[in-house]
């Protein structure tokens, strides 16, 4: 690892336990971020993708493997350290946007400060203030969310995820309750940021949006695999779903014509 | 009857919640009917008479010069004098009818059996001003009370014709022994009827003009125009409001105020004088009859059914948040119902409807709760103070005022949340993910400002309890200037039992001996005021100042007492002599002051050897001496004052008829009753003995109300803060459920654990903080409404508001740490999955 890794895990394994059910989330993924990168995880509902970036973000912790971000490792960290970590290296960017209803447009990008110490309030007003102007919303300072559109909303949730000055932007579906011209936009904010130099991770099952990034992650069934390797599974899983159409169809023509 | 079937089942499929709704309803609801039942009874309903709006009392308040003699009938600016009060019945054209009344204790005998009852001397007119019927033979009326001492007559009670006669109609017409009299029985008063004093059951009824024959040794004043104690009360003509009645006997009161009084009012400077000839009658509603009662208990009663109203408020907040917390549970539901057709007014009533069938059954249950109150109250209240005849129970007029209640109840718990869910738009709720409609900023304002409210509200309950307890502490802590402790008393009345003057004289003497001589008793005196019970005896004391002119103070309190009466209470002496055996009968009239009376004379360079004249009124010659100085006491009760006084050897004043008897012991004083019982039978095997008690019983017994309303108030106060722990539990939970989310996010966003419970807390605090302003601020208006019935408070005592700022505090930070460590458990991941 040098300097330049932002992220390093090895051998994550996540293992769901619900009641006598074991779910494998993570098998064994290795996933390496260096600074000023932009990357993107994409893959089929229920590969893992959104457990990553949990992982990644600290709102989890793995079942099995090494986790260092920054330089440090994290993933044995107690909770109260891991929201400390959290408030201080990531920046969260959630396809529900997750704006706090009762707060106004400032209050919301501010919440992160208020959970750091030392910053008085102008400071924190400032920087809120900044992070606003730098996505655009700085009109709406005293409109609740519910006043917003969802684009706005979620441009909003960036500026929340950018005040905090993160080492990281971890972005979970960020399109995913947008139209396409709203998502667009907010994929070419993102795509700013990361022109100045933010670290990015995108989780997006849309291949539109992941070639926004400059690098792509894929995951299936717990997994990381390439490109090629992916494109397999895929028409594996397709003609295996074709097979089990022709069952079905034979099966019925034969109770018919019985 | 759908609608009703629909919302009884959806009531019932909620059966947690509506058994917390019914419950919350009914002990605010019971509390407030129980307290209105007492409430009702003293200060609400009228007299058992014909028109009871027609009748109005009489007060001419001013300066006068004299005697008072004023009871419970009410306050001493209502009395007036026996032939004042035969001018104005004579020649008044105003009312339909006036007449005069004054309590009496009587020693009652019909056949073998005899027992101390209250009987009410009456004028002429008053049964006939009242409109009343008799439910058997006749009533007193004119000329019975006609001549003085003449008609031997009775009327009695229709309880005590029942209870004691049998409801014999061949009693009317038979003799009964009232005070050692025959009196002829001539009828029954008509059922309920007691007399027009609330708090006093009157069972015989004697003509005024009898005073003198049944109260031997009262003053000879049915023609002293300066020795006031008759009540007055009037029948209104019809149609005639008060300010005609006034303007019409005014000017015959003042002419002979003028031609008449005037010229008797010989120690009257001349502003006293002014002030007496401009002196005007004053009628006041009389509907609820002429009572003490009235107005001692209205400030109490006030304060306690503000108290009761002040919980159901906060019951009623509770309801409103949890029927506020179901209606948003309900959105998608309702927003179904419209949906498919549902109009807005339907969801409306359905929700009143909801809201008015658990408002109905917490009235109901609340009827229960009232009844054990009403229970405790009599019990506790009523049985061990001096009033009688007031027995509140669940009358009409309670269920009338919990069904009442049940329907203000129902409308402002339900008002609101029916109103929101009218609101809800279909669209918008069937949108939003189930169960997770908080109905917005408004809705959760609403929600902590109900919590607010209520916490206001049960400080100022806590409080106002708290200052009652204070004042309760200070007057067990009082020090009344007496050794109190091992001390009996006693009263035997041997007037009532036929006794002379001075056979009661030699009763006393030989009493007071033989209990002296009694083993294991100290000392042992008469004194002809009781201590420490609320009475007290004011008269007027000349005495020759240093210029040799008079000085006349009006406020001075008497009491004629035996020669170690000082040693018996414990009365230090300052200076001089106390009493001894050479002040007999017949010797120099000699009196004992107090400090008191030496300051209120400014008589500090030497008060011992001067004269003075113990009753003011008269131009009697000084030849009374003061022979000796006591320290100060407060001779009425612990939260009177130190009052001037003055001390007479019973044996050279007076020749009372009844006689308090003090006895001190150094063991228990309960261990001489029946020794003393035995002292008194040997001198007379029928003479019953009154009020057998320790010193400190009868001193608890004063202490009875503010007892009991600091009892009350507390249980308020539990109660209320009981319902206010499990308003505010249940609003955060509810708001812990609809914030899961965002609290799940700000842990995302890097709030550990700690932050989270911060947050709650400073949530918590918040309503605190204003609630508390809130309930210090009516506290603090409260304190002053009630600095009356305070002892050595003035106003809000700060220490006890922050006592109780502080329980509350605890106990609202105690309901939230429940929610407080729910909510610092929420994993982020957990939440934010909620989509």
């Amino acid at each position: 690892m040098n300097e330049s890794t932002l992220i390093d895990m090895r051998n994550i394994r996540k293992v769901f336990y619900t009641h006598e059910l074991e779910t494998h989330a993570l098998a064994g993924v290795d996933l390496r971020v260096d600074r000023g990168e932009y990357v993107s995880i994409s893959g089929p509902s229920g590969c893992g993708k959104s457990t990553l970036l949990s992982l990644t973000g600290l709102l989890d912790v793995p079942t099995e493997g090494s986790y260092t971000l920054n330089g440090t490792p994290v993933a044995n960290l107690s909770a109260n350290d891991r929201a400390q970590v959290r408030n201080r290296e990531i920046g969260f960017i959630f396809q529900a946007f997750n704006l706090i209803g009762d707060l106004k447009v400032l209050e919301n990008v501010e919440v992160p400060l208020t959970y750091r110490p030392g910053i008085s309030r102008n400071e924190r007003r400032e920087r809120a203030r900044a992070a606003l102007e730098r996505v655009g919303m700085a009109h709406r300072l005293n409109h609740y969310p519910s006043q917003l559109s969802g684009g706005q909303q979620q441009r909003v949730a960036v500026a929340r995820a950018l005040v905090g000055e993160p080492s990281i932007l971890l972005a979970d579906e960020p399109t995913g309750n947008l139209d396409s011209k709203n998502g667009e936009q907010v994929m070419l904010l993102l795509n700013d940021l990361h022109q100045s130099g933010a670290t990015i991770v995108m989780v997006t099952h849309d291949d539109r949006y992941a070639a926004f990034a400059r690098r792509q992650v894929f995951m299936f069934d717990g997994k990381v695999v390439d490109e090629d390797t992916l494109e397999k599974l895929r028409e594996q899983e397709d003609r295996r779903v074709r097979e089990l159409v022709s069952q079905s169809e034979q099966s019925q023509t034969m109770a018919l014509g019985s | 009857m759908d609608l009703l079937r629909s919302a009884l089942q959806s009531l019932l499929r909620d059966s947690g919640f509506s058994a917390m709704v019914v419950i919350t309803l009914a002990l605010g609801i019971g509390a407030s009917a129980g307290i209105f039942s007492v409430f009702h009874q003293i200060l609400l309903e009228p007299l058992p008479v014909h028109e009871p709006d027609r009748l109005v009392n009489l007060a001419a308040p001013g300066p006068r010069q004299g005697s008072t003699s004023c009871g419970i009938e009410g306050p001493c600016e209502m009395v007036f004098s026996h032939p004042l009060f035969r001018d104005l019945e004579r020649d008044q054209q105003v009312f339909e009818g006036l007449a005069a009344h004054i309590e009496i204790g009587i020693n009652v005998a019909f056949e073998d059996r005899t027992a101390a009852v209250d009987g009410l001397l009456v004028s002429g007119e008053y049964f006939s001003a009242l409109g009343l019927t008799p439910a058997h033979g006749r009533l007193i009326g004119r000329q019975d009370d006609a001549e003085l001492g003449h008609n031997r007559v009775a009327v009695l009670s229709y309880s005590y014709w029942q209870r004691e006669l049998g409801g014999d109609p061949e009693a009317v017409g038979s003799t009964i022994r009232v005070n050692g009299q025959e009196l002829s029985i001539i009828g029954v008063a008509p059922p309920d009827f007691s007399g027009t004093t609330r708090g006093r059951e009157a069972v015989v009824f004697v003509p005024l003009t009898l005073r003198w024959l049944l109260q031997p040794t009262s003053p000879h004043d049915h023609e002293d125009r300066i020795h006031h104690f008759l009540y007055l009360f009037a029948r209104l003509q019809p149609g005639m409001t008060v300010e005609q009645a006034a303007a019409g006997i005014n000017p015959l009161f003042q002419a002979i105020l003028r031609d008449v009084e005037a010229p008797m009012q010989t120690l009257l400077n001349e502003a006293e004088r002014a002030l007496f000839l401009d002196r005007e009658i004053k009628l006041f509603p009389g509907a609820r009859g002429q009572s003490e009662v009235i107005f001692s208990s209205r400030v109490p009663l006030m304060i306690m059914m503000g108290a009761t109203l002040v919980l159901l408020l906060i019951a009623c907040a509770n309801v409103a948040n949890l029927m506020m917390a179901r209606v948003m549970q309900r959105a998608g539901e309702i927003a179904v119902r419209a949906a498919l057709g549902a109009r807005r007014a339907q969801g409306i009533a359905r929700l009143v409807l909801e809201a008015t069938l658990l408002a109905t059954a917490g009235g109901l249950i609340g009827l229960l709760v009232a009844a054990g109150l009403v229970q405790f109250i009599g019990n506790t209240l009523l049985d061990t103070s001096e009033v009688s005849g007031i027995q509140p129970d669940i009358n009409a007029a309670v269920v009338a005022f919990a069904a009442l209640l049940s329907l203000i109840s129902a409308v402002l718990c339900s008002g609101y949340p029916a109103w929101r869910a009218s609101r809800i738009q279909p669209a918008a709720a069937l949108s939003e993910v189930s169960g997770r409609s908080g109905g917005g900023h408004q809705a959760a304002r609403l929600r902590n400002g109900l919590v607010t409210v209520q916490i206001g509200l049960s400080l100022s309950l806590l409080v106002t309890a708290g200052l009652f307890a204070h004042s309760l502490w200070n007057l067990t802590r009082a020090d009344a200037g007496l050794e109190t402790n091992g001390v009996l008393t006693f009263a035997i009345s041997p007037g009532r039992s036929g006794y002379t003057p001075k056979a009661a004289a030699d009763l006393f003497t030989s009493l007071e001996e033989r209990l002296a001589a009694l083993p294991s008793v100290e000392a042992a005196s008469a004194a002809q005021m009781p201590l420490l019970t609320g009475f007290g005896w004011q008269a007027n004391v000349r005495i020759i100042n240093e210029a040799g002119g008079d000085a006349i103070e009006r406020n001075v309190h008497h009491n004629m007492v035996g020669a170690d009466f000082f040693a018996t209470l414990g009365l230090p002496l300052r200076a001089g002599r106390l009493f001894d055996e050479t002040d007999r009968a017949g010797a120099a009239r000699v009196a004992v002051v107090n400090e008191a009376f030496v300051r209120r004379f400014e008589l500090e360079d030497g008060v011992l050897g001067r004269l003075i004249d113990a009753d003011g009124r008269r131009n009697r010659a000084l030849d009374t001496e003061i022979v000796g100085i006591v320290g100060d006491s407060r001779p009425r009760s612990l939260s009177g004052g130190i009052e001037p006084q003055v001390f007479y050897p019973w044996v050279q004043f007076g020749q009372p008829t009844r006689m308090h008897f003090y006895l001190r012991t150094a063991g228990d004083p309960n261990q001489l009753k029946s020794v003393v019982r035995s002292a008194v039978a040997e001198l007379d095997p029928h003479l019953p003995i009154e009020q057998m008690d320790t010193l400190t019983s009868v001193i608890r017994s004063t202490l009875v109300i503010d007892r009991s309303i600091g009892s009350l108030a507390g249980m308020m106060a539990v109660m209320a803060l009981v319902l206010v722990a499990v308003g505010l539990y249940g609003v955060l939970s509810y708001t812990l459920a609809q914030r899961t989310r965002e609290i799940g996010l700000r842990a995302a966003l890097g709030a550990n654990a700690l932050r989270i419970q911060r947050m709650i807390a400073a949530q918590v605090m918040w309503m605190v903080a204003i609630g508390g302003l809130l309930g210090l601020a009516a506290a603090w208006a409260l304190a002053r409404t009630m600095s009356a019935l305070l002892f050595e408070l003035q106003g809000l005592d700060w220490a006890t508001a922050l006592i109780g700022l502080g329980l509350v505090t605890l106990i609202v930070l105690a309901a939230a740490w429940g929610p407080m460590r729910r909510a610092a458990s929420i994993q982020p991941m957990e939440a934010l999955r909620q989509d």
